[in-house]
């Protein structure tokens, strides 16, 4: 099925293949829904499926019982997008008397292009992007109209402070969406340092938006970046189908892939791109324009990282699989990928500093993170 | 067609621990797994009158009940909800299993049924008109639906009235209603032949049992139903019984509050609840003793029920 990727679970190995292949929705029996729909919310994208299947010119002939979770999930994605929307106009009115460049990241501004791959897709946070200097004039307007900041701990607190691409994240207690507020695409310390007046020199601006958002070369950029740079990719399937959509998009764009190509090299990040680029293709059915691969083949990286990352990612980006719990095996894949991710996010000092702050807050704080109490309340 | 109490433990648990139990309550169908072997006989009473079958085809929710390792496994048992792979709660003592599934099945089931408009409320139905008992803290629905089911009622739902969005008809969603604490043995007073499962005494909620749905209301739950009144509940001590009506925007503003996912389904959502208040009369009860709130919802069933639909829906306007 993947070169790149042994695919373990038969069930995801089928919700893989209907979201290629949308057309397939007809032939499924209802086991074979059953996993599908198990997966696709597992990995948060059963909306985006029932998105892509609801564009098909015919509309395949669905079980009512699996209709009723596509319309159902659907139902859920609108809902988070126009909460996002009701946000994002918020942050600008808020922020409007400042006159700071606004730039809208990831799922907003895919919400704000209208693009394809934004429909179902169920919105997490809402990320935009400002100049490091407005920061100062823009946090304590925020706070000033009633976004909140977290208590964090005092040390989590100096690292966004000091280190982090972003604020702490903040929250009207009203409506609940957390918001992103950044001023680079990847923390201070990172191995790749993206310059940020490059990103906002490119921005384009949306048509009856007070925003602006990233050129579409840089958002694919982003994407990878922040999938294959700075995540541990586990369970992160839907930012890879997050760069398929762009690309999808993208690609109707003449001269698409090399321009694309070009400025990764400009910004330094061609080694996250040549990843998105090994997985999106046969896990997602990525169209990539063969010129773009030809341009990249400078970035990959050595056969036996390769192999590696390749076995690792198979163990920790794909879903579980709804009737197993993740194994030995996927335990010391998810490890490996952690830390892989903190090994390019900060120079080994400063990792060792914060792991051992990380760690001795574990040994003595008590267990953070409590799950909630079944029938604590309906 | 056997049913789960026809089916022994022997027969159970095997289910339990292979391809699952599918308990199948209407609107939705659940999988359910187990390697605690005493659920089996827990669930044999208060499913009894659901089909037995095994969990093939397509579940809307597959939930699994799993003893946890661990040393801790010898002196203090506990039992982990695994739903589709996740873990959402914190683990549950090893002999609340039962509790631990039906508030995660309901947890699921309102999580994942955003295409019907799901109210927080008890449904029954007789001669194809539901009255809808939306829960309110204090309210005693479950109880008074309880109650209602024991005098021949068809029990629709008891956590959900789960409202159609193409015509705000109620869609069955039958499964065992949890009683708490006092209303256990009040309940067990006022129908000595209901079939009620183990006590649990000890959980976050205080003494939880389970009255098992009769096989009347399992066999329909395929079979939507009109509703025409909503009753707001309020159970008082020493309280005389006392039908009031309410205003429908009153009416609407309660249950819109009160419901799952009004808000997620915006327009849609709008659009069934105004049908389905337009459909009913409004009122709210007050009642101290559970005879007497019964007496009095019959008699407003037979009322409306009587009237041709037109006149039902302009007499609490």
């Amino acid at each position: 099925m993947s070169e790149a990727m042994a695919i373990r679970s038969c069930a995801v190995g089928r919700f893989l293949a209907l979201f290629r292949h949308p057309r397939g929705a007809s032939e499924l029996r209802e086991a074979d829904w059953d996993d599908v729909v198990r997966v696709g919310r597992g990995a948060r994208l059963l909306g985006a499926l029932a998105a892509r299947i609801d564009a098909l010119d015919e509309r395949p002939a669905i079980p009512e019982c699996v209709r009723a979770h596509l319309v159902s999930e659907r139902a859920v994605a609108r809902h988070r997008a126009a909460m996002a929307a009701f946000e994002l106009r918020e942050i600008a009115r808020t922020l409007a008397p400042l006159g700071v460049p606004l730039v809208a990241l990831k799922g907003a501004a895919y919400l704000l292009q209208g693009l394809p791959h934004a429909s179902g897709r169920l919105f997490a946070d809402v990320d935009v992007m400002v100049p490091r200097a407005a920061l100062a004039r823009v946090e304590p307007a925020l706070l000033a109209a009633g976004w909140e900041m977290p208590d964090l701990h005092p040390y989590d607190l100096a690292y966004y402070r000091r280190w982090a691409h972003e604020l702490p994240p903040l929250r009207s207690p009203v409506r609940g969406v957390e918001i992103d507020v950044h001023h680079a695409l990847l923390p201070l310390t990172s191995r790749l340092q993206p310059d940020p007046q490059a990103l906002f020199a490119r921005a384009l601006p949306v048509t009856a938006s007070p925003y602006r958002v990233l050129c579409p070369e840089d958002q694919v950029l982003h994407a990878s970046v922040q999938l294959f740079h700075d995540s541990d990719c586990t369970g992160k399937l839907r930012e890879l189908a997050d760069i398929d959509g762009l690309l999808r998009e993208f690609a109707r764009i003449p001269g698409f892939g090399l321009r694309l190509a070009d400025r990764a090299v400009e910004l330094g990040l061609t080694r996250p791109l040549w990843y998105a680029l090994r997985y999106a293709p046969p896990l997602l059915g990525t169209p990539v324009d063969p010129a773009l691969h030809r341009a990249l083949q400078a970035a990959a990286p050595p056969a036996a990282a390769r192999e590696i990352m390749d076995a690792l990612l198979a163990r920790a980006l794909l879903p579980d699989d709804p009737d197993c719990r993740p194994g030995p095996a996927e335990r010391i894949a998810r490890g490996a990928l952690f830390a892989r991710s903190h090994w390019l996010r900060m120079p080994p000092a400063l990792l060792a500093w914060h792991a051992a702050h990380k760690l001795a807050r574990r040994w003595t704080a008590a267990p953070a993170e409590a799950r909630p109490a079944a029938g604590a309340d309906a | 067609m056997r049913r789960l109490s026809d089916a022994g433990v022997r027969e159970l648990v095997p289910l339990l621990r292979g391809p699952g139990v599918a308990l199948d309550f209407g609107l939705v169908r659940a999988r359910v797994r187990s390697d605690c072997d005493a659920l089996a006989e827990k669930l044999a009473v208060v499913y009894g009158a659901f089909p037995l079958a095994a969990a093939d085809g397509f579940c809307d929710v597959t939930a699994s009940v799993v003893r946890r390792g661990g040393l801790r496994r010898a002196w203090r048992p506990q039992v982990d909800l695994l739903v589709d792979g996740q873990t959402p709660f914190e683990p549950f003592p090893a002999d609340t299993d039962l509790p631990l599934l039906e508030w995660g099945l309901n947890f699921f089931i309102a999580q994942r049924a955003q295409h019907c408009l799901l109210l927080h409320a008890g449904a029954l139905e007789r001669d194809g008109a539901a009255v809808i008992l939306p829960a309110l803290p204090g309210s005693g629905k479950s109880t008074l639906t309880a109650a209602l089911v024991s005098r021949d009622w068809r029990l629709l739902s008891d956590e959900f009235a789960a409202v159609r969005l193409a015509d705000s008809r109620i869609l069955p969603v039958v499964r065992p209603i949890a009683l708490k604490n006092e209303s256990i043995d009040i309940l067990r007073a006022f129908a000595p032949d209901a079939v009620i499962g183990p006590t649990f005494p000890r959980t976050r909620k205080g003494a939880v049992a389970h009255l098992a749905p009769d096989a009347a209301s399992v066999a329909d739950r395929y079979l939507a139903a009109a509703p025409i009144a909503v009753v707001f509940p309020k159970f008082i001590a020493g309280a005389a019984v006392a039908l009031e009506p309410l205003p429908r925007a009153r009416a609407f503003a309660k249950l819109a509050t009160n419901s799952f996912n009004y808000a997620v389904l915006g327009r849609e959502g709008f659009i069934a609840m105004r049908r389905l208040i337009g459909s009913c009369a409004c009122y709210r009860l007050r009642y101290g003793v559970l005879a007497d709130a019964v007496e009095s919802v019959d008699a407003l069933h037979a009322s409306l029920a009587s009237q041709p639909a037109r006149a039902v829906a302009e007499s609490a306007a």
